[in-house]
């Protein structure tokens, strides 16, 4: 009777072990990720309940990201104009490189603290991150390549189908994955750890300069590189003269309105110091460029921004001192973490370039 | 058992049938032929390669004005893939005016990425801007002064003061019993001058949310009428 007892028990434990074992690992929902928003931060644009973030997800984002499959050559990835080390811009480049030989004609943007912003691109033409690839991706300056022809080349790749069953439960490929994927991975590029994180956390201080250059950022340029994104998102004409080749209008070729005419985003400061060289169209070489700009060389013109009429007076000492300052917003955590670097395991199936 | 079954065959019985939506594609009187040669109420000589347009929003008013959904699916109605060209909705009785709309709606043209008919790997949205284009007509013409002598039209644009979501009210004559099949003729000869006369040789090419974007989604919400019900 006893002994009938014990088989009883362990028969059924069998049993729920056999059935547990059926649950094969990749068929559990990938674990949830967390979005921390940095303290004294505002809440998110980007709307986290259409596309939870999970582990397998950002990570099919990051493959994404550094896949040059998405170029219809093979030969450019988003990394490619967005490198790490200059905080996701086009390191040292006034116009980012497009297949064939091609310029565009504006600087890539450095990507970090994307969950804050509500529209994308210089002059706001992409009103949602998940859409915002799209742009590049099929750009016929940029990376050339059709939506449905770069379908194709994941639905045909084993790795891919893997990780989009695991990050969305089956293995369907489609346009709207392939952007809640990519959006993942680049949510999570928040940059939130320079010296002047620390200092407003309490954990560090600026010396005499910085602190300087803190109050002269203060009254001379926080009204729209405002705090603690370093910019309102709004489009400013802060005087820069027509290119006479790219005749970027800016904002007014998405308006179509006049005074909307030279209109950029104002980008965020943060990572200044490597996210050289300047401005829409990479016009300004270095930070001295830009400071003499804004204290001589400005163009203002009907649609310039109030707040530049008389353009900015600044001192070289208090130039100096707001270098000074600048310099305290590079994210040298967000720049080197291992976390946003290229993947080691690279799922393109193309073969690699014999390179000598 | 058994009774429960008959119960539930006789109830899927009452289901309403459901009401097909035929679009059948004319250029002014001729039916449209993608090969063909047709002329313009300006004089312009047109072949058409493409075309394309969203319809959204299908809805029925009765006689007493009450409105019923009729679907809220978006189609991509596309005169290349004639499956595009048959809808299915849910019917209703006593319809006066079928009533639908030209386009996406302006939410989805700005809430991440869409799946389906509104997947952009289909080819109607802007991925430059954001924004669906809610009808497109491609094809040559002599007039077009362009490389191949192309003109392409592409409407789009959800915002003010280049909204180009239109709705089309067509006219029914009411019938006791209930509408099971309608017959659409869409003319395409209305792109070019319903409304606002559109010239290919001063116009070959609409890309962006504008003023002649506008006028082109004016004249092309003309384009319908109900050629037969059943």
């Amino acid at each position: 009777m006893q002994y009938a007892k014990i088989i009883w028990a362990l028969t059924i434990t069998a049993f729920i072990c056999a059935g547990w074992g059926f649950i094969e690992k990749d068929l559990l929902p990938s674990k949830k990720v967390q979005f921390i928003i940095p303290k004294g931060w505002p809440i998110p644009e980007y709307d986290f309940s259409k596309n939870p973030l999970t582990e397998a997800g950002i990570e099919l984002g990051r493959q994404l990201f550094y896949d040059e499959q998405l170029s219809k050559d093979g030969t450019i990835s988003c990394g490619s104009c967005h490198q790490q080390f200059g905080a996701f811009n086009s390191y040292d480049h006034p116009l980012s490189h497009g297949i064939n030989n091609q310029l565009t004609t504006r600087n890539a943007p450095g990507l970090f603290n994307l969950a804050w912003q509500k529209e994308f691109m210089w002059d706001g033409a992409i009103l949602h991150l998940d859409q915002q690839p799209l742009a590049p991706i099929t750009a016929e300056n940029e990376m050339g390549e059709a939506i449905e022809n770069i379908l194709i080349k994941l639905r045909n790749n084993p790795a891919y189908k893997k990780m989009f069953k695991a990050s969305f439960g089956d293995e369907i490929i489609n346009t709207q994955r392939f952007g809640k994927a990519l959006s993942q991975f680049l949510l999570t590029m928040i940059s939130s750890n320079s010296k002047y994180d620390k200092v407003q956390r309490g954990e560090d201080h600026f010396n005499a300069s910085e602190q300087v250059g803190y109050g002269i950022f203060k009254t001379k340029c926080a009204q729209c590189h405002i705090e603690p994104l370093f910019t309102d998102y709004t489009y400013r004409n802060n005087g820069v003269e027509l290119d006479p080749f790219l005749k970027d209008l800016g904002r007014m070729a998405i308006t179509s309105n006049a005074a909307d005419s030279l209109k950029f985003k104002v980008p965020s400061l943060r990572n200044v110091q490597v996210s050289f060289p300047y401005g829409h169209d990479g016009r300004f070489f270095s930070l001295m460029n830009v400071f003499e700009h804004y204290r001589n060389n400005m163009h203002p013109g009907p649609s310039t921004d109030p707040l530049l009429k008389n353009k900015i007076p600044l001192s070289n000492f208090e130039i100096g001192q707001l270098r000074a300052f600048l310099y305290t917003l590079t994210d040298s955590v967000f720049l080197k973490d291992p976390k946003f670097a290229a993947p080691t395991e690279v799922t393109t199936n193309i073969p690699p370039l014999d390179s000598h | 058992m058994i009774g429960c079954f008959f119960l539930w065959m006789v109830l899927c019985s009452f289901q309403p049938l459901p009401l097909t939506i035929y679009f059948k594609f004319y250029f002014s009187d001729a039916v449209l032929n993608l090969q063909n040669n047709y002329t313009t109420g300006l004089g312009e000589q047109v072949t058409i390669n493409r075309f394309q347009f969203y319809i959204s929003a299908i809805k029925a008013i009765d006689e007493k004005g009450d409105t019923t959904p009729l679907s809220n699916a978006h189609y991509l109605i596309d005169i290349s893939d004639s499956l595009s060209h048959t809808i299915q909705v849910k019917s209703t009785q006593k319809i006066k005016r079928l009533v639908f709309t030209l386009g996406v709606d302006s939410l989805l043209n700005i809430s991440g990425i869409q799946t389906g008919s509104l997947d952009p790997a289909k080819g109607m949205f802007w991925t430059w801007r954001s924004g669906y284009i809610m009808a497109k007509l491609h094809g040559v013409s002599p007039q077009a002064n362009t490389a191949g002598k192309r003109f392409s039209f592409e409407v789009g644009g959800f915002q003010d003061p280049f909204n180009a979501v239109r709705v089309a009210s067509l006219e029914i004559v009411p019938t006791k019993k209930t509408i099971q099949e309608i017959i659409i003729h869409t003319d395409l000869s209305k792109w070019f001058g319903a409304i606002d006369p559109i010239t290919i040789a001063q116009t070959p090419n609409c890309h962006q949310p504008s003023k002649l974007a506008m006028q082109l989604a004016n004249n092309y919400a003309q384009s319908f009428t109900i050629a037969s019900i059943q």
